[in-house]
């Protein structure tokens, strides 16, 4: 599903209201009432030059965020398998490059706090002229520690949020 | 036995010995715990979305599948109503 992705490609400016209409997409698939962390880090796998840097696929953090949804049912004496898919994705192919107020309240989900200050960390530059960046956004999202969730996925996927962030610093 | 019966009939029960480590691992750290209260409510959605599905398909009223989940038609045919 990348024809929803938020391109950060070159001569397109990032913006992350497009980030949060992607990661909204994930949390309603998922069935979730609410817009997380790691909603935001599988948003940001959809953009090709990100998930290089964590190289992890945004399949395999779908994949891991299911099997650890199952260690926690296992956990509480459930020994039950999810044998439902995700919910149909509603088309995202027609997400405009510079989403407008409408699209962000069409269908909108709330964000968790520690998602909120994530995606306000994509602003650098004064308040009057901002400038936004992805690699903001996962910086903030690598700052977070367990049990936040997109903390929790990055373990479960074996990424070293230390290594990532030097990677950031040299890119 | 903690596994509860009644969720069952919608779930496949995994064949595998249960993994004592990770029922052990509950009791220690919360953290798991609450994870597992989200995927509840994940799942919870998830089979609504299946049944209203399959109501819609064997003719159900939007009215009727409100009335069915204590909620109006409106706020079921807003959640639901574009997917079918």
């Amino acid at each position: 599903m990348t024809a929803g992705s938020p391109s950060t490609a070159r001569g397109s400016a990032y913006h992350p209201w497009a980030t949060y209409i992607a990661a909204r997409e994930e949390a309603r698939r998922r069935g979730d009432r609410k817009v997380g962390t790691e909603h935001l880090l599988l948003a940001l796998l959809a953009e090709p030059d990100l998930a290089g840097i964590l190289d992890v696929t945004i399949e395999d953090a779908r994949a891991a965020l299911d099997v650890l949804d199952l260690e926690a049912f296992a956990a509480i004496g459930l020994d039950a398998r999810l044998d439902l898919p995700p919910l149909p994705s509603t088309p995202l192919a027609e997400l405009p490059r510079r989403p407008t107020f409408r699209d962000v309240l069409k269908g909108r989900l709330p964000m968790t706090p520690t998602a909120k200050k994530a995606l306000e960390a994509s602003r650098t530059g004064p308040r009057r002229r901002p400038r936004y960046s992805a690699k903001n956004v996962l910086a903030a999202l690598l700052e977070l520690e367990r049990p936040d969730s997109a903390a929790e996925l990055l373990a479960a996927l074996g990424v070293e949020p230390a290594a990532i962030r030097e990677r950031l610093t040299r890119v | 036995m903690l596994t509860r019966r009644v969720c069952q009939f919608k779930l496949t029960i995994v064949n595998e010995a249960p993994n004592e480590l990770v029922a052990a691992l509950a009791e220690s750290d919360p953290a798991v715990g609450f994870r597992a209260v989200l995927g509840l409510r994940r799942l919870a959605e998830r089979i609504e979305s299946r049944q209203v599905a399959l109501a819609r398909a064997q003719g159900w009223s939007w009215q009727q599948i409100g009335d069915a989940l204590g909620v109006t038609r409106q706020s079921v045919h807003t959640k639901h109503g574009k997917l079918s």
